[in-house]
């Protein structure tokens, strides 16, 4: 059953292209803004550029989230699966995880443009440095499916799945940032540990919550 | 056996269903009538599990709909007035996945088969935000060949059928009628409902009244 939901997701992005298209666009209209704004100082920018980095992935999130949600109110879609004999908990990890791989694929054209654009130098602990990526995006796809979920009934969940979202990802960006920022300047994995730990247990945290709430905050 | 125990339902405080109760024996197809807004399709939306109820249970054969496991509602099929179906998808990717996700997958020919009995054959391919209401309505009675139910839940089925639509509904209902299957199906109009329910019910301010059986 969550093949068949999952393949439902992707197959609908493959359809409508609205999803990871309007993700990496946005994504690369922010980079060039961000190397035009600091070509003059790429050592001064390289100290703000994981933050940087994952503001535009926070924006990207909310966006894909949101077309990912909104493509289920259409013909009220979701009502045939809330209605269909289904175990809930694989509707959230279905969103999780096409969550998760939208934000990927958004984040192949992205980063690559990112170091390409602001002369910035490759992290030498490459393997970690993707874990921690990857790790990351499993968090955000993880708390963003289930507020996204929460907000799908809400006349206005544009406006409530930022408002939610933002201060409840915000530890897992903090963490994220100083990873990403340690692993930039080759710090060796113990002394950021922390913070991976902080990532680890936020991925654990909202997937277990997202499975055991999510038959409740679906229903009307 | 359909049972509904003292079901109750509110928006925002505002009471829609006020402790329903209903009973409905193996093959009686159950009317509810009832002026816009009066909580109809909620009462149906309730029972299929899309909206949550703030007391009572419903019962299929002694298994709860609403408080059970959702294995319970393998046996209902809810027909909406909206589509319920992903408008990017075709007419034959959405009953694919409708058939799969009430657990009994069916090949491209049982799905054509499907489309071919509704009239939609010849539209398969064409994703289904082209459809017009009446074609949705038509896939959505594609819906009931290829999942096996027991209990169907009809709302306003007639609405934006043409007169070919509307009778390959009636030829619909009238064989299910000769087969005593179960159902409960709402809809404003009154004398529509009498020809094919065996027992009607009017819904109003929140309450359940009996208004004729057969």
């Amino acid at each position: 059953m969550f093949t068949a939901l999952l393949k439902k997701d992707l197959l609908i992005e493959l359809r409508s292209k609205e999803i990871v298209i309007s993700m990496a666009s946005f994504g690369v209209s922010v980079i060039l803004l961000y190397s035009f704004s600091f070509n003059e100082s790429p050592k001064t920018f390289s100290i703000f550029a994981s933050g940087l980095l994952w503001m535009v992935f926070l924006f990207i999130s909310v966006l894909g989230l949101h077309r990912s949600f909104s493509l289920e109110k259409e013909f009220d879609a979701i009502g045939l699966v809330l209605s269909a004999p289904v175990n809930r908990s694989l509707i959230f990890l279905s969103k999780w995880v096409s969550g998760f791989l939208f934000l990927l694929m958004a984040q192949i054209i992205i980063v690559p443009l990112f170091w390409l654009f602001l002369a910035l130098d490759i992290p030498s602990q490459i393997g970690l440095w993707l874990l921690v990526f990857i790790m990351a995006d499993l968090g955000i796809a993880a708390v963003g499916s289930l507020v996204a979920g929460i907000t799908l009934r809400a006349r206005m969940s544009e406006v409530l799945l930022p408002i939610l979202l933002f201060p409840l990802v915000s530890p897992l960006l903090i963490a994220a940032v100083k990873s990403t920022d340690a692993l930039m300047v080759g710090l060796p994995f113990e002394e950021w540990k922390v913070w991976g730990a902080i990532i680890f247990t936020f991925v654990i945290a909202f997937s277990v919550t997202g499975v055991l709430i999510f038959d409740y905050v679906s229903e009307e | 056996m359909l049972e509904i125990q003292n079901l109750s339902k509110s928006f925002f405080m505002r009471p829609v269903l006020k402790d329903l109760s209903l009973r409905a024996k193996d093959g009686e197809i159950v009317g509810i009538v009832g002026a816009n807004g009066a909580g109809k399709t909620t009462l149906l939306r309730t029972l299929a599990r899309i909206s949550a109820c703030d007391s009572g249970d419903a019962f299929l054969d002694g298994n709860s709909l609403i408080k059970g496991s959702h294995k319970n509602r393998e046996n209902v099929l809810f027909i909406s007035h909206h589509p319920n179906l992903y408008p990017v998808l075709t007419g034959e990717e959405n009953l694919r996945l409708t058939a799969r996700l009430y657990g009994h997958p069916k090949s491209a020919d049982e799905i054509t088969e499907a489309l071919e009995r509704v009239g939609l054959s010849r539209y398969r391919w064409d994703p289904i935000r082209n459809y017009s209401r009446g074609m949705l309505q038509r896939l959505g009675l594609a819906k009931t060949i290829i999942v096996p139910w027991k209990l169907l839940l009809l709302d306003e089925p007639t609405t934006g059928l043409d007169e070919d639509g509307s009778q390959l509904l009636e030829n619909f209902l009238h064989r299910w009628q000769e087969e005593d299957r179960s159902m409960m199906i709402v809809s404003h109009d009154m004398s529509w409902l009498k020809r094919y329910c065996t027992v009607i019910y009017s819904l109003s301010d929140g309450v359940l009244n009996k208004e004729s059986q057969s």
